[in-house]
């Protein structure tokens, strides 16, 4: 396996927890929702995850119970305030932030810097396991890898092609007209997407620290639930350049270990600060590019208090 | 409640639950003009709601005899506790205004704690630059620095955002986290202290005529308390005062009447971030050259982002901003007593996450009001009628008027016309 099959495959699993967590985003931003506390809701699924993983031995309910605890904790703190009560969505969303951040901490007090072990979960795919090259590159990863690959295709299909699609754009871009015009349950969607987005975000954490990381550390998500943010705007709110986006910062965060290990004459903190840097950088250029070419309009009721009570 | 007199005339008990419904139903929400007294007691009453929580969750789990006058006694009356208090509070008076002013023209700036540390950096490299200043110039000089270093971490973001309208939330939070691995790259290179081989990374002690004096009271009070009450003073005065705060408030209300109005709106909101992050560099200096003496990955201990918190329990009141920040100076100090007996510093992000989540439902139920309905002043059958033949009515009615039975069924799931049809 040489650096360039090593430095691929890194940056698949790297890149795995942003997509899956820009995927949900991607969702819940399309019924108008920002959920600026996905950083919170990836902390909560990573402690949990692991905690789970240690008790049970068992990765596969670590994951699971990953992405419920991230379900219940958006829809008790972002769904209640947000879509219930008709709160504005940024304060909610730091909520969400800083108490994952703060009850992450207290949960994961004893499990700090106890590994776990995710090798049950890596499966094979026939067939690409004869190809030599591709092989290393893509051939051998734990399944939530190849679910978050597929899953952006599943997402872009249904809202561009099916009827479910489009009332959820429909909610995003006027959730007034979609409720009195179309009959749509906007509440119900937008609660729906909320749940949505915490299962996925839960899992996206717990994929990060049981399968990526392999322990639970303290702020071990180190700032992706923003880089996801930040994916999800390079992908115009569109599902298939999630993927895109989410590799490419999948291959700037592991940059730092990367040129440790190849001995880079870089100093290693100017590698770590990489996607973060990349993050501003990408977001301005593409800003530029879609000021130009039209495209990239963000749903038009994005962010807006709901209506319930209005 | 005269209501409360006419039940007795209504012999049967079965039908006392339909009539219960019915005065419920005779009660609505009515969206009405917010004002400033309600927002604060609303405010006040989620911060009460939160640190109850919290003194609960305290008492709960320390398993120490009076923990809580411990706690009291240890912040309030000792020299310690009140030298620790001040200097928890002075960098919150900037730091929150550092949210406080950009937010009044409409923007998010989540990067005090990024700004804070390019603050104290360039300080840090002021004052081993020319180490031979004498003390007042020195002090003029990191402070100068700070405010150049914090304002320069916030031209990209605010670049971004005035011409290509790039999400200031998502560019500030990341420039924080640049700024750690920057002070790190410094720290662990040309800043060095010497004798840190350990895990802990540090930079050498800035020169001692940089050190603030202390003022004194109580065995020496942080003289940096000033200049941030002078500075929150100042920032008070020119916001309320002053021209250029009142061309922040106009663009706050609304970017589009604002430059219809001729207020040059970028150029307002380009000066309100600038001197939102020289604040929050500031802040660094101030707890380098008072507290600290040394730049570390510490130094900050997290005043950036618990600033966003102030900002936000303060509302738009410069007032209320250095209020708020001696009440979070209580519970970060209250915090680090509790600490001793097991208790997490980090446990406080969630007090504030649960306070901006509270406060922010504050807001929102400050919007409306609870009145009695027109007609609904009787109790009985017809009062039911009434209630619903009100309900009927308000349907048609612009969605400024909601029946607390509607939101009441909403929360219960017992359906639109649950209880209606007695």
């Amino acid at each position: 396996m040489n650096t360039f099959e090593l430095y691929f495959a890194a940056a698949l699993l790297a890149g795995t927890p942003l997509l899956l967590a820009a995927t949900g985003e991607l969702l819940a931003e399309t019924v108008g929702l920002l959920n600026l506390g996905i950083e919170g809701l990836m902390l909560m699924g990573a402690v949990v995850g692991v905690v789970t993983t240690l008790k049970l031995h068992s990765p596969e309910m670590g994951v699971l119970a990953g992405a419920l605890a991230g379900m219940v904790f958006l829809l008790i703190f972002y769904a209640i305030p947000v879509v219930l009560l008709g709160c504005e969505q940024v304060l909610p969303g730091f909520g969400v932030w800083f108490i994952g951040l703060g009850l992450s901490q207290l949960i994961g007090s004893h499990y700090e810097n106890t590994t776990v072990s995710s090798r049950s979960m890596i499966v094979s795919i026939p067939g690409i396991d004869r190809i030599p090259v591709v092989k290393e590159m893509i051939g051998s990863f734990p399944w939530p890898v190849y679910l978050a690959f597929v899953l952006p295709f599943g997402v872009a299909w249904m809202l561009a092609r099916t009827r479910h699609g489009r009332n959820m754009r429909a909610i995003g871009e006027d959730p007034v007209a979609a409720s009195a015009g179309a009959g749509i349950a906007v509440s119900g969607w937008r609660t729906f997407y909320v749940a949505v987005n915490g299962l996925l975000g839960g899992f996206a954490g717990a994929v990060l620290a049981v399968v990526a990381i392999g322990e639970w550390g303290v702020d071990v998500t180190a700032g992706r639930g923003f880089i996801a943010l930040a994916v999800v705007i390079f992908a115009a709110w569109r599902g298939m350049r999630l993927i895109v986006g989410a590799y490419i910062f999948g291959g700037l965060l592991i940059l730092a270990d990367l040129g440790g290990a190849l001995g880079w004459p870089v100093p290693s903190e100017f590698l770590a600060l990489m996607p973060y840097l990349g993050a501003v950088l990408i977001l301005c250029v593409w800003a530029l590019q879609a000021r130009h070419r039209g495209i990239g309009a963000a749903p038009t009721a994005l962010g807006m208090s709901s209506s319930r009570l209005a | 409640m005269s209501s409360s007199a006419q039940p007795s005339a209504q012999p049967s008990t079965g039908r006392l639950t339909p009539r219960l419904r019915g005065w419920i139903s005779g009660w609505m929400l009515e969206r009405g003009p917010t004002s400033v007294t309600r927002d604060w007691i609303l405010r006040l009453v989620a911060i009460i709601v939160v640190l109850s929580v919290a003194v609960v969750y305290i008492v709960a789990t320390v398993h120490v005899p009076d923990i809580l006058g411990l706690v009291f006694r240890g912040t309030f009356t000792t020299e310690p506790g009140i030298q620790e208090l001040v200097v928890l509070a002075t960098p919150f008076f900037l730091t929150a205004l550092a949210v406080s002013i950009p937010l009044r023209v409409g923007l998010w700036n989540i990067g005090g704690e990024g700004q804070f540390f390019a603050g104290a950096w360039l300080a840090t490299g002021f004052s081993f630059w020319l180490p031979h200043l004498p003390g007042p110039l020195m002090i003029i000089g990191m402070l100068v620095a700070g405010a150049v270093g914090g304002a320069v971490w916030a031209v990209i973001p605010l670049l971004a955002k005035i011409y290509l309208n790039v999400n200031e939330i998502i560019t500030t939070l990341m420039l924080n986290l640049i700024v750690v691995y920057w002070v790190a790259y410094w720290l662990t290179g040309a800043w060095r202290y010497g004798f840190s081989q350990g895990g802990t990374i540090e930079s050498k002690f800035i020169p001692s005529q940089a050190h603030l004096p202390l003022l004194p009271f109580q065995g020496g009070i942080d003289s940096g308390i000033l200049v941030a009450v002078g500075l929150l003073a100042v920032v008070g005065f020119v916001l309320h005062y002053s021209v250029a705060g009142y061309r922040s408030r106009i663009v706050g209300s609304g970017p589009d009447v604002a430059a219809f109005a001729g207020v040059r709106v970028r150029r307002t909101i380009a000066v309100s971030l600038l001197l939102a992050a020289a604040l929050a560099g500031v802040a660094g200096v101030l707890q380098l050259t008072g507290n600290s003496y040394q730049l570390t990955p510490g130094l900050s201990n997290n005043t950036g982002y618990l600033g966003i918190a102030v900002a936000v329990l303060a509302g738009d009141s410069v007032i209320g901003v250095g209020v708020m920040s001696c009440l979070l100076a209580v519970i970060m100090s209250a915090g680090q007593i509790v600490q001793v007996y097991g208790v997490s510093s980090e446990d406080v992000f969630i007090i504030i996450g649960l306070l901006l989540l509270l406060s922010t439902v504050a807001t929102r139920l400050g919007q409306y009001r609870l009145v009695r309905r027109p007609g609904a002043a009787r109790v009985g059958s017809s009062t039911l009628a009434g209630a619903g033949g009100g309900r009927s009515l308000e349907a048609r009615e612009p969605t400024t008027r909601v029946g607390v039975s509607e939101v009441v069924s909403l929360v219960v799931e017992t359906g639109p016309d649950g209880g209606q049809g007695a």
